[in-house]
């Protein structure tokens, strides 16, 4: 399980904000992948998450 | 990673740890695609519903990462035994990467990987899970070039210690990207 824990981060608002950003930005690349192969976009995302994964767990160690 | 070895030959013995944690990634990678290369030969329709179904799940971990709610994270609870990689200078670094880089053995804090290995197994692209499991070994590995800046024993566990710090936003990053990387799954191929 996570070690987070609610007191470290500033308040509700940026975590709303946070999900928020994440859904519209997810939209939009949905959106701008029309026409295109939306295994292409998934992709790309997918080496966002490798790289945010990598550099994210070190974090925790 | 710094042992009795001459302290200019700690580099190498870093380089060897951040190349075995970069291959033992893309091991990963290779494993988790072939495999799900393997389900699309036998059910060649099955992309569209996995990855509708990972959309969701990448939705409820972003939620965890958020805190909205609290859910258990894939991984396993197991270290890597000291005796392990107690000796050889180079040898232990290397089988320390293997272990550790290869994401599925040792402690998963974030939800990001099993996402990401998830996504590998549903794309059946194992060129891609190869780049991928490459990219999260040696982004994971990076770190250990920081170390060149430290000095002493201290210094290094307070470099540790300031990395543990980020890990709050850490967690809203990956929350984020998650959120975004759900609804591109749910929305874009229905997107005309």
């Amino acid at each position: 399980m996570a070690s987070h824990t609610t007191s470290l981060i500033p308040g509700e608002a940026r975590r709303f904000a946070l999900l928020a950003g994440g859904l519209l930005v997810g939209l939009a690349l949905a959106l701008a992948s029309g026409g295109f192969s939306w295994e292409g976009g998934a992709v790309g995302l997918g080496f966002v998450l490798a790289v945010l994964a990598g550099l994210a767990q070190r974090c925790s160690a | 990673m710094r042992g009795t070895e001459p302290y200019h030959h700690w580099p190498i013995r870093a380089t060897v740890y951040a190349t075995a944690m970069s291959l033992a990634g893309a091991a990963t990678g290779v494993v988790f695609a072939a495999a799900g290369a393997g389900v699309e030969a036998l059910w060649p329709d099955a992309r569209l519903p996995l990855a509708a179904a990972l959309g969701v799940i990448a939705l409820a971990f972003a939620l965890h990462e958020l805190e909205f709610v609290r859910l258990a994270v894939p991984g396993r609870d197991w270290q890597v035994p000291v005796e392990w990689v107690r000796s050889g200078y180079y040898q232990s670094a290397a089988v320390w990467g293997v272990l550790v880089g290869a994401g599925v053995f040792t402690r998963i804090t974030y939800a990001a990987l099993p996402v990401l290995l998830a996504w590998l197994f549903v794309s059946g692209n194992v060129p891609f899970g190869a780049l991928a499991g490459l990219t999260y070994g040696a982004t994971r590995a990076a770190s250990i070039y920081l170390s060149v800046t430290t000095h002493d024993t201290e210094e290094t566990i307070s470099l540790g210690q300031r990395l543990m710090g980020i890990a709050p936003a850490a967690h809203q990053w990956v929350g984020l990207a998650l959120a975004a990387f759900a609804v591109y799954l749910l929305a874009a191929p229905y997107i005309p």
